[in-house]
């Protein structure tokens, strides 16, 4: 039996097998095998790119193709895709998809072959780890040693592929070198070395990440391959194809955005703050939501009808803005980002009162009064750059806090909504932490936006230092904010 | 009738609604399904029209629930007069026991029927269109979905209502907030992408009859270049374009010129910034786009 989620959604793993069977056993025999097969394989590669398809859905999809004629193509398309897309995103993804794996057998043989040849390199490659050898005593001759491979798994594998020669010159003296004569008898020897030549890989792998190494490592698309290479081919170029579009600037990492794409990401995240913007403003203004019953008012007016109460009146709940303030980042490391949520929140504030904006590296600066001046983004920008004593330094958080407590604690209420924007690194975290403690008291609630990508989290005791004053949520990609903006407190 | 994708196509034509198979295979497996259709799109590419367009080819009611935000149950669903249930109190309290006058008071006569229960109750399957869902809290949402499932609600008083026959129904949403996955799941999907300029022209001339060919292929170009080379705010939609198509019609117009288009502009830009965006192209440059299309 399949697994079903509490959603109703089945786990991509476990399910392929089940749904065939499903699907097949709802088919009527005229339909020719090939196709059942081939629309479950095509299911199956719009779950691995992020499309949630149920089972009720597909097989919903495949009792609709009876209705078309399934030889016309753009039939067959038109109707999968009101069956299985559900906003304009999935029916890009679905769109190429769908043209990447309805073609004939000729391209796809050729696809496949591409494919075959890239994996084979991609295994060669590997292998180049098994050269990380460790010299032990042999077993059988005390006087001779023998060399044992050390494990690592295939990410690790992979890695050490993409480093250059001299780092793995390094890496091997490393392994020669750091147990020495006797040293290297000890049972504990190789799990040790083994464990320290992992660090070192890790390590390299944020390195590898952090340089801009093309549009294969820049995009951070959420999709897994499937093992079956009919349907790996598909996904890997609807990945590849996404990355030539629009949709690759919202889902890849906001500090790799180059300087020839900055237009264009200007224009999306104006439209996304303009459409934030207008529903904010849409839900404090034309809220009808009515309170209790006001007796006093009620009787006051049914007077006239002799007391029967023909028309109420309600105690309506005076509703507040939330007021907002961002506090955010501008240390190297974060400077990129900064200007990309700035532009978001710069967006917001139209609609949005009681707005402040604050920056910080090493301490803290108030920068709401250059988001109220009528200048265009551009010109805030510039001016809030040249006149920044903050832009680029180090990062002291502790510090930022501490001058926030001297000069701006009057700024909070129970109804404001702090958002921080930050990787969490930073001196003095213990009395930062404390001092992020007191305005969690005295807010509604804290918001931190944390550029590291959650895969990171579990290694940072400043995040889960944080993590457990704020509501903390990945925010390293234009995606990523936008969805972070659609929590609760301010939709 | 008996609903075919070709007898849809025609009748679609016939309303003067000019799509293509992308509108009309959603909307033709959706009434065969029996399930929603959740129409989405820029504002202004016709979604609405869908719905008024099915209640025409079927010769049916369309009965509009209209979304905003704070809609709840009582103006959807239904609620008792309750203004007419005092009065009946007061005239009934002397000579009726309480017992009857509470059977009376929540009989159907002091039912006030709003848009879901009427069309639950009526027996004609009519047109249901639900405008702009994403404007409801995500609570009404949730009610909706259950509602649209069964197509039967409770009334405490009165027992269950079923449907006699399931409405036809139309959901429109501009994508301002994301709907749930149980909605979602529950419709058939379709996208109204902007139209070609080859159909836009077509929807112009069936639309602006009193229209000449060269105008409207020259209308359709120029807007086509401003949805494509200028970051506009607001996309002129296909009921801008039909706006600026009528008023060049009533002017008399047989081509454009830059005189015209700078004189016509705020019908098809409709922000400050849009404006100022297009000064900088300028009426002109816009015309000699335009012409390129003779």
């Amino acid at each position: 039996m399949c697994n079903l989620e509490d959603d109703g959604y089945v786990q991509v793993d476990e399910e392929f097998e089940e749904a065939q069977k499903l699907l097949t056993s709802s088919l009527d025999e005229g339909l020719p095998d090939y196709v059942e097969n081939n629309i479950v394989k095509f299911i199956q590669i719009l779950r691995n790119l992020g499309i949630r398809i149920s089972l009720a859905e597909s097989i919903e999809a495949l009792e609709a193709l009876k209705l078309v004629d399934i030889i016309k193509k753009e039939e067959v398309r038109t109707t999968l895709c009101s069956l299985l897309v559900k906003d304009s995103y999935e029916k890009k993804i679905f769109d190429k998809a769908f043209d990447s794996f309805f073609v004939s057998l000729e391209d796809k043989v050729y696809q496949q072959r591409i494919r075959k040849e890239k994996m084979m390199q991609q295994e060669e490659a590997k292998k180049e780890a098994e050269e990380l050898k460790f010299k032990k005593e042999s077993v059988v001759d005390e006087d001779k040693d023998e060399e044992v491979p050390l494990s690592f798994t295939e990410d690790q594998k992979e890695i050490y592929s993409k480093l250059d020669p001299e780092i793995k010159e390094k890496i091997k003296k490393f392994i020669e070198e750091s147990f020495p004569g006797h040293l290297s008898h000890s049972s504990h020897a190789q799990p040790m070395l083994e464990r320290m030549v992992s660090g070192t890989l890790n390590y390299w792998k944020n390195q590898l990440r952090n340089q801009d190494e093309g549009d294969e490592q820049k995009q951070k698309i959420e999709a897994k391959m499937t093992g079956d290479l009919d349907m790996d081919v598909v996904i890997e170029n609807v990945i590849s194809s996404l990355q030539q579009e629009e949709e690759s600037l919202i889902t890849q990492d906001m500090k790799r955005i180059s300087d020839e794409e900055l237009p264009k990401v200007t224009m999306i995240i104006k439209k996304l703050s303009h459409r934030l913007a207008t529903k904010i403003s849409r839900r404090f203004q034309q809220s009808k939501k009515t309170g209790k019953l006001d007796l006093r008012r009620t009787i006051r007016k049914n007077i006239k009808y002799g007391g029967a109460m023909l028309e109420l009146e309600y105690k309506t709940k005076k509703i507040k803005k939330p007021e907002f303030l961002l506090i955010c980042d501008v240390s190297d490391s974060m400077a990129r980002y900064a200007t990309f949520v700035l532009q978001f929140m710069y967006g917001i504030a139209s609609a949005v009162r009681n707005m402040e904006s604050f920056i910080f590296s090493e301490d803290l600066e108030r920068v709401t009064e250059f988001f109220t001046s009528n200048l265009s983004f551009e010109e805030t920008m510039a001016k809030i750059i040249s006149q920044s004593k903050q832009w680029g330094k180090t990062t002291n958080f502790n510090q930022t806090l501490k001058t926030f407590h001297s000069q701006y604690v009057d700024l909070l209420s129970p109804e404001t909504v702090v958002f921080i924007m930050s990787d969490t690194k930073t001196i003095e975290l213990d009395e930062a932490v404390m001092n992020l403690r007191r305005i969690k008291r005295q807010v509604k609630e804290i918001v931190w936006l944390n550029t590291l990508p959650k895969s990171e989290w579990p290694e940072l005791n400043s995040v889960q230092e944080f993590k457990g004053i704020a509501n903390m949520l990945e925010c390293y990609t234009i995606k990523h904010l936008k969805n972070s903006l659609k929590i609760q407190t301010l939709t | 009738m008996e609903i075919t994708k070709e007898k849809l196509e025609a009748a679609f034509k016939e309303e003067d609604y000019i799509c293509g198979e992308e509108i009309i295979i959603p909307t033709y497996l959706a009434l065969n399904l029996e399930k929603p259709l959740l129409i989405t799109g820029e504002p202004g590419v016709g979604k609405t029209e869908i719905a008024k367009v099915l209640s025409k080819v079927f010769d049916t009611e369309l009965i509009r629930l209209q979304c905003y935000e704070g809609l709840d149950e009582n103006k959807a669903l239904y609620e008792w007069n309750y203004q007419k249930q005092l009065i009946s109190i007061q005239i009934n309290k002397d000579n009726k026991s309480e017992d009857m006058i509470e059977e009376n008071i929540f009989s159907e006569d002091y039912l006030l029927q709003r848009p879901l229960l009427k069309a639950i109750k009526r027996g004609k399957r009519p047109v249901l269109l639900i405008d702009e869902i994403d404007k409801t809290d995500e609570e009404f949402e949730a009610f909706l979905f259950e509602l649209l499932s069964d197509f039967q609600v409770s009334i405490p008083e009165l027992g269950t209502v079923k449907a006699n026959k399931r409405p036809i129904v139309v959901l429109t949403s501009n994508a301002n907030r994301e709907l749930s996955d149980g909605l979602k799941r529950r419709c058939v999907f379709l996208y109204i992408d902007l139209p070609s300029v080859e159909k836009e022209v077509e929807i112009i001339r069936t639309k602006v009859p009193n229209i000449g060919e060269e105008l409207s292929k020259q209308i359709a170009a120029a807007i086509s270049y401003l949805r494509t080379n200028l970051e506009l705010k607001k996309l002129p939609s296909i009921s801008e374009t039909l706006d600026w198509a009528r008023a060049l019609a009533g002017l008399d117009a047989d081509r454009l010129s830059p005189e015209l288009i700078h004189r016509t502009r705020t019908l098809f830009l409709k922000t400050k910034d849009d404006l100022d965006n297009f000064e900088e192209l300028g009426a002109k440059k816009l015309s000699q786009e335009a012409l390129k299309s003779d």
